[in-house]
């Protein structure tokens, strides 16, 4: 409690310099100031702007992770479970890791337009190699003597991988997952910088077009509050799937 | 009658690291059906790739194991495992665990369920049924270990050092339960021990193998009387006896290991 209200104070007592600063010392050009952030906010707020491109980016971030990370743990068991398989296209998987993945961006405009498709693959991209690689070292890290048991009581292959390994890569997904959505956000709004008409990444670059300081900040902002909504959202999944772990076990899995 | 498992000439050779390590060389012995066997040794000497090889979970280099008269060619699954560590599978409450081997098996919902409940009755923790594995204790988690390998009834178990990690008044309280149970149903049981006491106080025969290459060095037959009270027979002159004996055979690989271990 005596924590909060310390945060408490600090974060009033930032905005005051913010403020401050941007009426005396340093030209509200350049970092403007939190009274007119928020009355950027708020007008926003009221026109629907705001909900209207913070919802484009929802859309592009989730659907994004979603199929990233679907086809990440797909390509992940498999991989995992065919170790020579595995071998064999390593150095491909890590070359095509090695790209930047916002590189791809000019392409995927070539590909699916500079529409909402061409956001989601972007993150989709992003997130396929974070929860990809984090659900073949879980395939891997499965506890040898759970599999050797579990076939002594005749599980069959497909058995094993559902009765053990998937929910022993459980907690390494999860991992990936949780890695994975600020990602996600990256790739949706570096996107929407790129190229497009909508989206808080689109707020942010037209803005910037305008030097227009205060909207540049609100659109910050929005995306700031948004990701710490997105992290509190898979936090709740997390504890509701990995409940059987212990607790300061579980806690390290949120320090990543 | 003829012998549950039969071991026969097995060598167990590893190759580790462009190195080969020899594990096993030309053990024979018999399982007999029913029967309490303990497998001795000093540390190193191959005990649990026995078992291993005996759950057709590793294939002989050479030699053959025999189980019911057909030779071990894949994962033997009338044989429950016990493995030294518990691997019960943490996601998984303590009925979730004693359920598995019985929904493997395609059992009703309703069947699974009421056999895991009776087994865990059996084992004394009906009231954690709802509990998972890291809110046990080490000795309810081998308990739970014992019921899941017990609940679909298979005709034999392995066990590899199953009381090791315990304290000494628990494992007792556990070689206690395992005799109930043993004398109950008649299972043939081989578990590896590297406890004298452990081995004399639960078991019909012991094996007894060298360092390694672990090499058969002796059979012993354990004559004490059958009921057991586990507490009782440490104190008869059979016992102190055998004791003696064993420690005879095991000393001198005993000392070496520990040499070596330093």
């Amino acid at each position: 409690m005596r924590l909060w209200i310390t945060r408490g104070i600090l974060a009033v007592a930032f905005v005051l310099a913010w403020e401050a600063a941007g009426l005396w010392v340093i030209d509200p050009f350049f970092i403007s100031r939190p009274s007119l952030v928020a009355a950027v906010l708020v007008e926003w707020t009221l026109n629907g702007r705001l909900i209207h491109h913070t919802w484009i980016t929802v859309q592009e971030m989730l659907l994004g992770l979603a199929l990233g990370s679907l086809v990440g743990i797909v390509v992940g068991l498999a991989l995992g479970l065919r170790p020579g398989l595995a071998r064999l296209l390593d150095p491909f998987v890590m070359g095509a890791y090695a790209l930047p993945k916002v590189a791809l961006g000019p392409l995927f405009i070539l590909w699916f337009g500079i529409g909402i498709t061409m956001k989601i693959m972007l993150s989709a991209v992003i997130v396929f190699f974070l929860v990809f690689f984090n659900t073949l070292a879980g395939v891997r890290a499965v506890d040898r003597s759970l599999v050797a048991v579990i076939r002594m009581m005749g599980a069959t292959r497909a058995q094993v991988v559902r009765k053990v390994v998937i929910p022993s890569a459980l907690v390494w997904i999860f991992l990936g997952l949780r890695v994975s959505v600020p990602y996600a956000l990256i790739g949706a709004v570096v996107g929407e910088i790129i190229a497009s008409n909508r989206g808080l990444g689109f707020l942010l670059s037209s803005a910037a077009g305008y030097l227009d300081t205060p909207g540049l900040f609100a659109a910050l902002i929005a995306l700031m509050v948004l990701a710490i909504l997105v992290n509190g959202g898979v936090d709740l999944l997390e504890r509701r799937f990995l409940k059987w772990r212990p607790a300061e076990a579980a806690g390290d899995g949120g320090g990543l | 009658m003829k012998p549950l498992v039969e071991v026969d000439r097995v060598s167990k050779v590893f190759e580790k690291d462009g190195r080969t390590v020899e594990a096993l060389r030309e053990v024979s012995f018999d399982v007999r059906r029913g029967e309490l066997l303990a497998l001795i040794g000093a540390s190193g000497c191959g005990k649990s790739t026995l078992l291993n090889l005996m759950g057709g979970l590793l294939m002989p280099s050479a030699g053959e194991i025999r189980y019911d008269g057909a030779p071990v060619r894949d994962v033997n699954t009338r044989m429950g495992y016990i493995t030294q560590h518990d691997t019960l599978l943490p996601w998984r409450t303590v009925e979730g665990n004693v359920r598995i081997a019985l929904e493997l098996k395609g059992l009703s919902a309703a069947e699974q369920a009421e056999r895991a409940r009776a087994m865990i009755r059996r084992v004394g923790l009906a009231e954690f049924e709802r509990h998972y594995p890291h809110e046990l204790s080490g000795g309810m988690r081998k308990r739970v270990g014992l019921a899941r390998a017990l609940v679909y009834d298979p005709e034999a178990l392995l066990m590899d050092e199953p009381f090791g990690a315990l304290d000494a008044q628990l494992r007792v309280v556990m070689q206690g339960e395992l005799l109930r149970i043993w004398e109950a149903s008649g299972k043939t049981i081989v578990f590896v021990t590297h406890d004298l006491d452990e081995a004399l106080v639960l078991s019909d025969r012991i094996v007894v193998l060298s360092r390694r290459p672990g090499r058969l060095k002796a059979i012993v037959d354990v004559a004490l009387p059958r009921p057991r009270d586990i507490n009782g027979v440490r104190y008869l002159p059979e016992y102190r006896d055998l004791h003696a004996r064993l420690w005879d055979l095991l000393k001198d690989d005993v000392l070496a290991a520990a040499e070596t271990d330093r």
